[in-house]
């Protein structure tokens, strides 16, 4: 996986660990299914370029510098755009979750 | 590059080695950072799970390489778990969602133009438990059989079971005294040797035979005729008779019946006339009520006959119950109202294989002295061990299907998953079938499966009557049976031949412990495959660790039916 790949370079990250732990609590504790459910019923309320850039970026597996280019953004732009949604989904999801 | 740059090119994957450190270096110190940078990845892992794979095939696919990984078992009580926290913040804004996202994009970008992309397709096909059926359109229904007396079909091998939907078509009755009662609200009593046709809920044709009819008010208007007549009913009940050798009689025991000939006008008959149809007229003769079938005396019999037939059944379980190879026996008698446990009736049985009964009430079996177990609600459930593995097994049971709502109904499924473990089905489509685990690790895919093997056991016109559903299972040679009310309806194999576990079961329902991987990834779902509740009754459940041949099964139907 990317993430963890990127994580693998660095000799005492915590990240990785961080990472593991939490996905292997959610799948313990059966949240994994439910948070991917939650995510799915927050994008349906996501539209316009919002829901274009994530499924550029996710579905069709663009790159940073890809989107940048078309956006006419610079890639770091892209990234903390990326970086916003991620935070709003994650709150999105979050809610989902508390209020079942 | 502030703490929340680094965080965000840790999730986009683009982190260079001086930064992943940086970022180590940052989140050790720092609780929020460390929260801040798992929420992140996190919801990128979905993303990529979701998005990739809108129906998650992908995302089942790691949960099982997980699985396989026997990564979970490592895992016990993590001691950090981040979670996803709501603040008072977001659950103001988050109903906004879709407009806030939009500000975000917007601020400073002015308009952006995005080429639309297809949504992903799915080459890969998640296959739990394999596609379920459609169920064949059957002809629609016009009457219900329900009671028989007697009775000697002309054609056995065709012959409608007590209880069963009948579509508009010829009934031929050796001997014997049928109950039929159309939809229309007519019921019709039909004395063999009889030739009768139905041809819609308000009509029939009688060729041969006597006949009784009950026509209450909101069926008034029913039809049934004979060769060179016809009568109307004007709500009432009445009796006909059609001879090969005399002629034609009706007599009226209520109400009224319009009656006509093909040479005579209509005319009206009261209650206490009959009229005997002479060549070309209609004659006077005596009423004769008591030469009709009567439906309180058809009741007594069917009654008397059903309590001969229940005691012959009994002897017939207590013989099978003391087969060395029957490992459980339910049969639903003796049982008190109140009783939440199921007795297993075997000398054998040991004590987890007396089930124990969640939701399901107690209700009317196959004969009047007979209980059964009603299914309707999404709990209800029966739930027993049969630990072993088996290389023979023979499941038996008759049920009422009431109707099928899930994709997947269950009979039996099991609550954990071992190399061998069954479910034993009923598809929407009305297909009897069997699947067994192979691999435990690979049950959202195909490979972790044998089957399914399936045969049509269920009608439309099946539904809410009594049913004797057999399925057997041979290891040696990895063949699976189906039956239905004795006759073979599909047959199969299993290639990998492995031994049946049951284990811990439930009839009726779906009570997984939760960590096999296909009930993850169910639970995921709205409604695809999740729910898998039986609705209808449950009369007697019988599990033999050999393989029964088809005349023995037959042969119990025969002894079973009602």
């Amino acid at each position: 996986m990317e993430i963890a790949s990127a994580f693998s370079t660095s000799h005492e990250s915590c990240a990785p660990a961080v990472l593991d732990m939490q996905l292997d609590a959610d799948f313990h504790a059966g949240r994994e299914s439910e948070k991917m459910h939650a995510l799915r019923e927050c994008l349906e309320e996501l539209d316009g370029p919002a829901r274009e850039l994530i499924r550029e970026r996710y579905a069709d597996g663009a790159s940073l510098d890809d989107l940048a280019a078309r956006l006419g953004r610079k890639t770091s732009t892209v990234s903390m755009q990326l970086h916003r949604l991620r935070e709003l989904l994650a709150g999105c999801i979050g809610q989902r979750l508390a209020t079942p | 590059m502030t703490p929340e740059e680094l965080i965000a090119r840790a999730a986009d994957g683009t982190l260079t080695p001086e930064e992943a450190a940086q970022l180590a270096t940052a989140c050790r110190g720092d609780a929020e950072m460390l929260r801040a940078l798992a929420q992140h990845i996190a919801t990128e892992r979905l993303l990529h799970a979701v998005e990739r794979d809108p129906l998650g095939h992908s995302a089942a696919q790691e949960i099982v390489l997980r699985l396989e990984q026997e990564r979970v078992a490592a895992v016990s009580a993590p001691g950090f778990v981040p979670r996803v926290v709501e603040s008072a913040r977001r659950r103001v804004w988050l109903p906004r969602l879709a407009l806030a996202a939009a500000i975000l994009l917007f601020a400073g970008m002015g308009a952006l133009f995005f080429k639309k992309t297809p949504p992903p397709k799915l080459d890969d096909v998640f296959v739990a438990d394999g596609p379920t059926s459609v169920r064949a359109e059957s002809p629609a229904a016009v009457a219900v059989l329900k009671r028989t007396v007697g009775v000697e079909w002309a054609n056995a091998a065709d012959a409608p079971a007590t209880g069963e939907m009948l579509s508009a078509g010829w009934l031929k009755l050796r001997a014997g005294t049928v109950q039929i009662e159309f939809l229309g609200g007519a019921r019709l009593l039909v004395e063999g040797p009889a030739e009768i046709r139905l041809d819609s809920e308000g009509a029939a044709f009688l060729q041969s035979g006597k006949v009784s009819a009950y026509v209450p008010e909101p069926a008034r208007g029913f039809k049934l005729r004979a060769p060179g007549v016809d009568i109307v009913d004007l709500g009432t009940a009445f009796g006909f008779e059609v001879g090969a050798q005399q002629p034609a009689e009706v007599h009226v025991f209520d109400g009224a019946v319009s009656l006509s000939s093909t040479t005579t006008a209509p005319r009206e008959l009261p209650a206490g006339k009959a009229l005997r149809l002479d060549g070309q007229s209609f004659r006077d003769i005596p009423v004769r009520p008591a030469d009709f079938p009567n439906g309180e005396a058809l009741a007594r019999q069917a009654d008397a006959e059903g309590r001969t037939r229940a005691k012959e059944w009994q002897a017939e379980m207590t013989r099978l119950a003391a087969d060395p190879a029957t490992l459980l026996s339910y049969t639903f008698e003796n049982e008190t109202p109140w009783s939440r446990t199921v007795k297993n009736r075997t000398p054998r049985a040991t004590d987890e294989s007396h089930g124990a009964l969640v939701g399901a009430a107690w209700t009317g079996g196959r004969w009047p002295t007979k209980r059964a177990l009603e299914f309707r609600s999404l709990g209800d459930r029966l739930r027993f061990t049969i630990p072993e593995r088996r290389d023979a097994l023979t499941l038996m049971t008759w049920v009422r299907v009431d109707s099928l709502p899930n994709d997947y109904n269950s009979l039996l499924l099991p609550s954990q998953y071992v190399p061998g473990s069954l479910h034993w089905m009923l598809e929407r489509g009305g297909e009897l079938r069997l699947t067994m685990v192979s691999n435990p690790a690979r049950t959202l895919f195909k490979d972790g499966w044998d089957g399914p093997v399936s045969g049509p056991a269920v009608s439309n016109m099946d539904f809410g009557r009594w049913l004797f559903l057999a399925t057997t299972y041979d290891a040696i040679t990895g063949t699976v049976t189906h039956y239905r009310d004795g006759q073979q309806i599909g047959q199969g194999k299993f290639t990998n031949r492995l031994g049946a576990v049951l284990g811990p079961v439930e009839f009726g329902n779906w009570g997984t412990d939760g960590t096999t991987p296909d009930t993850v990834w169910t639970r995921s779902q709205k409604s695809y495959q999740r729910t898998r509740n039986f609705v209808g009754r449950l009369d007697e459940l019988t599990i033999l660790a050999r393989v029964l041949p088809p005349e023995e099964i037959a042969r119990l139907y025969d002894v079973g039916r009602p």
